[in-house]
């Protein structure tokens, strides 16, 4: 088991509030950063900390009836609640779910990272973010998922509605070809 | 998977860590987040607090019901054992009239 299930089940081993909250303030520190980056898919900034608000507080007030046995599942549950949330939120603004994350925002995350990179770091951090950011938006969320948010095939299958993982297993492998033959042109 | 496509992922996987380690060092949970945090977690316990007890009166409540059933069984039983005792022949009254 991982760190995150671990805490999801010592939180609902536990009866007492003080230390249910403790559990849940150090599960929200777990989960805040992988959180944070779906959320910032919805591509609206200024909108993102209202939605990361709710998806916590839904989250925590749904705790004790998620079962599961992983940290991807946990994650997965999280998402999902995320979603509905960015969904939620725009409908009530009366406009459509925004493009994804901004390269300047990419730029920022990747520049507060505590490690400052080494030449060799930048140069794939570079051809990385390139590579995310020629696939939009055919196979940017795809990408998205799998690798900033560390999806499983399982877990995109379900979140772009295909069939299988291995579907989903193949979609990921298309767009890493397809991303590899636009930064090659 | 090709050797390209397997250094393509691995540079995609390091930008996806330098990612979130960016995003736990820029926006760490604010004091308002985890307030927020606190306070579902706290309404959730006062809605299972309320389970709980309700659960616990009505526990009570049966284990006293039961109580006064297995008295007032035992009641019954202790009178008409006392009313069989009057009703047999040589208890009480004489069968010599």
């Amino acid at each position: 088991m991982g760190r995150i299930i671990d805490l999801v089940k010592a939180y609902q081993q536990t009866q007492e509030l003080p230390p249910r909250q403790q559990f849940a303030e150090e599960l929200a520190q777990e989960i805040a950063p992988k959180l944070r980056l779906r959320i910032s898919m919805g591509g609206k900034p200024h909108f993102a900390a209202v939605v990361f608000q709710d998806t916590l507080s839904e989250i925590f007030k749904n705790l004790h009836l998620f079962y599961s046995e992983t940290d991807g599942q946990f994650l997965a549950w999280c998402y999902r609640i995320a979603r509905n949330k960015i969904a939620e939120h725009f409908r009530k603004e009366g406009r459509q779910i925004g493009d994804s994350v901004d390269p300047d925002v990419l730029e920022g995350l990747a520049q507060a990272a505590p490690q400052p990179m080494s030449r060799g770091e930048r140069l794939d951090y570079e051809y990385a973010k390139n590579l995310l950011l020629k696939t939009k938006p055919q196979c940017y969320d795809y990408l998205w998922f799998r690798y900033a948010l560390e999806c499983s095939y399982v877990e995109i299958a379900e979140e772009f509605g295909l069939p299988t993982d291995d579907a989903a297993r193949m979609q990921v492998n298309r767009c890493l070809d397809f991303a590899k033959s636009l930064i090659a042109e | 998977m090709d050797e390209e496509q397997t250094k393509a992922e691995l540079r995609l996987m390091k930008l996806g860590e330098r990612l979130r380690a960016g995003m736990k060092a820029q926006q760490p949970l604010s004091t308002t987040e985890l307030e927020c945090v606190r306070q579902a977690v706290r309404e959730q316990w006062q809605r299972e607090e309320k389970v709980r007890q309700f659960v616990g009166r009505a526990k009570q409540s049966a284990a006293q019901q039961e109580e006064e059933r297995r008295k007032k069984a035992q009641e019954e039983s202790r009178e008409s054992i006392e009313k069989t005792k009057k009703q047999r022949p040589g208890h009480g009254q004489s069968l010599s009239h």
